[in-house]
């Protein structure tokens, strides 16, 4: 039998594929330069461009960006989702679990030693991302210990990486401290388009990985003691929970740096509108993650063009006040 | 407050243009050594020796110029920033330009420091003052302003000669320049800070003040940001005829951030030059070597052989 999902699950898809589209749209048309819509339709289409110019900023400026964004803010907001319920912590973030502290320090100890290929800085972004959740895993013991354990060892390992990056940040000469404040800020104008197909079929798998333990996740929300009594291995779902979503947080560290908001508020959002199910909400956040990105980034393109606003100033400008909208909302629900 | 500074900056250059003499000299006599009065450019009041022996300087540029003027023999310490000229390199260090150490500086004991505006911490300002050591503040933001500056570092540091020989010598360089273009074409151009990101020069900057003396028209609008960040679709539109880079820690070879834009007149026309940074953003006398290296990539027609042709 099915159980009948919450009144708005109906429209749920058309309404995302719609916002989807939507958040696509106003990013290809976005930018510095005002193109005409036909223009941008006609070079996408495959159309020969009026001037070189405007060829290679729709097809080599906007549309990699856009699908840079898409890709970036639904890793965001689907891990974000699933840190959520795992850490069963409304303020749980896809960076909290010490992966902030660790992949800016990868990334400033990477520009402070003087990388210069355009490689260096995201290979060492993803291995201390990818470092400082190993270390949290473990020290927190995490296939028994608690949530609390878990995001208390993340918030000491972000803290000491903070630490350590802060001293790099004051010893380094004033240029490669003032690039590791704007990767800081979220940066979607530094990843190589070329990384894209090797990066979305990465976060592909690793969000079919997630995806597969939504029924996991809807029982760890009711705690660890009643999903094990329900006969879920506790240890071995968080161990996947924990590799699939730190993968795709990872991953999006090193392609767009740290890009704040969009995992908090997206999967609050998703679940104020249309119910806590896994099952839905993963592939939801996804979806609402990448055409928030996809919004805020084009916002951060066009407000003070040519100049580029940081587009976490957006997100979370925007962001915010919507959340606070949302939260009145629901508690005024009966 | 920027009213302030700029009141201050008028009334220090009408005072400059008056004989010289931006100095009252208190009462004489009365004090057994004699001392300067000076207004400087946060418009505060700094009572100096008339020739301090032993001073810091907090500001890379305004080492430079003390040196310049021949006034580098009295310095007692500088920051870890000053590394030009090279005798700057071995002078005493007192931390960097935006965090020097308090205790290092009281340490040498100078009689007057010289501090920037956007760089030395006012807090630090007011408790060297607390403690008797003067601070006086500049605060050049064009190049107007950096000329004035050198004429009045070369006063507060008791060598006013060299203070305006080496301020006229760059004031008649920016001249040079600026009449051997008059009439050209002005290029469109596009002065980059850095590349990883795109950092640029908008109006209101010292290199875009450089550009506009070289001849140049900066294709930056005036915004909101004195150096903005850029997209590659900014980049795209402006479409600039020249763009000048200059190497930084994270790029040691900025003309290769732009081969991946065939599409530029700036690249298929091989008029991505390199410019020393300091040349274009410090202000100093050196600024007058970065002019002439700005003219020769605007206009290379006139400007075939070194500086002075």
């Amino acid at each position: 039998m099915r159980v009948p999902g919450p009144p708005r699950a109906r429209v749920l898809w058309p309404a995302l594929v719609l916002g989807l589209g939507g958040a696509f749209a106003f990013s290809m048309w976005a930018g510095a330069l005002r193109l005409p819509w036909s223009e941008v339709l006609w070079i996408l289409a495959g159309g020969p461009a009026a001037s070189p110019t405007h060829g290679a900023i729709v097809m080599r400026v906007r549309l990699p960006r856009a699908l840079l964004a898409a890709l970036v803010g639904a890793s965001l907001g689907s891990a974000g989702g699933a840190f959520q319920a795992l850490l069963r912590n409304p303020l749980a973030d896809p960076y909290i679990l010490g992966v902030s502290g660790g992949a800016a320090l990868g990334a400033v100890a990477a520009l402070s030693l003087g990388a210069t290929s355009a490689l260096a800085v995201p290979a060492a972004a993803f291995a201390g991302a990818v470092a400082s959740m190993g270390f949290v895993y473990v020290v927190a013991r995490a296939h028994r210990g608690s949530p609390h354990t878990l995001i208390l060892a993340g918030v000491m390992v972000g803290s000491f990486c903070s630490a350590l990056l802060l001293f790099l940040l004051w010893a380094a000469p004033a240029d490669p401290a003032r690039a590791a404040v704007f990767w800081l800020a979220g940066d979607l104008s530094g990843a190589d388009p070329g990384w894209l197909p090797a990066a979305a079929a990465w976060a592909s798998v690793a969000f079919a990985g997630l995806w597969a333990q939504s029924a996991a996740l809807d029982l760890l929300t009711q705690g660890e003691d009643v999903a094990a009594d329900l006969g879920l291995d506790v240890g071995r779902a968080r161990l996947l929970l924990l590799a699939c979503g730190g993968g795709l947080v990872a991953a999006s560290v090193a392609l767009a740096g740290l890009v704040g908001f969009v995992g908090l508020v997206v999967p609050h959002a998703v679940r104020a509108l249309w119910g806590p199910a896994h099952r839905r909400l993963l592939p939801a956040s996804a979806a609402l993650g990448a055409a928030f990105l996809l919004v805020a980034d084009g916002v951060s393109r066009t407000v003070l063009a040519p100049a580029e606003v940081p587009v976490g100033v957006i997100t979370a400008l925007v962001g915010a006040p919507f959340f606070l909208y949302l939260l009145r909302q629901r508690e005024g629900r009966p | 407050m920027r009213a302030q500074i700029e009141a201050s900056h008028l009334i220090r250059r009408t005072l400059a243009r008056k004989a010289g003499a931006l100095a009252l000299v208190l009462g004489a006599g009365a004090l057994a050594a004699r001392a300067a009065v000076w207004t400087d450019a946060l418009g505060r009041r700094v009572e100096a020796p008339d020739r301090p022996g032993r001073i810091v300087s907090l500001v890379p540029s305004v080492t430079e110029i003390l040196f310049a003027v021949g006034a580098g023999d009295r310095l007692a310490g500088v920051t870890r920033f000053c590394t030009y000229p090279p005798a700057a390199r071995r002078l005493p260090k007192v931390g960097g330009y935006a965090d020097p150490s308090l205790e290092a500086i009281v340490a040498l004991s100078p009689d007057l420091v010289f501090g920037a505006a956007d760089s030395t911490p006012p807090a630090l300002i007011r408790r060297l003052e607390a403690l008797g050591i003067p601070v006086y503040v500049v605060y050049p933001r064009s190049l107007r302003d950096t000329v004035e500056t050198i004429r009045t570092v070369g006063y507060v540091a008791g060598v006013p000669e060299g203070g305006r020989a080496v301020a006229d010598a760059l004031q008649n360089a920016v001249e040079r320049v600026r009449s051997a273009v008059q009439g050209l074409p002005r290029p469109g151009v596009l002065l980059c800070i850095m590349v990883r990101p795109l950092v640029v020069a908008s109006p209101g900057t010292l290199g875009h003040d450089l550009l506009e003396a070289a001849g140049g028209r900066n294709v930056v609008p005036p915004g909101t940001a004195r150096y903005p960040t850029w997209g590659a679709e900014s980049l795209l539109a402006a479409d600039p005829e020249v763009i000048i880079v200059s190497p930084h820690p994270g790029e040691p070879v900025p003309e290769r951030f732009f081969e991946q834009w065939p599409e530029l007149r700036a690249v298929t026309s091989g008029r991505v030059v390199r410019v020393e940074s300091d040349w274009l953003h410090r202000p100093g006398p050196r600024l007058a070597k970065g002019l002439w290296a700005l003219a020769r990539a605007l206009h290379p027609e006139v400007f075939r052989g070194g500086e002075g042709r």
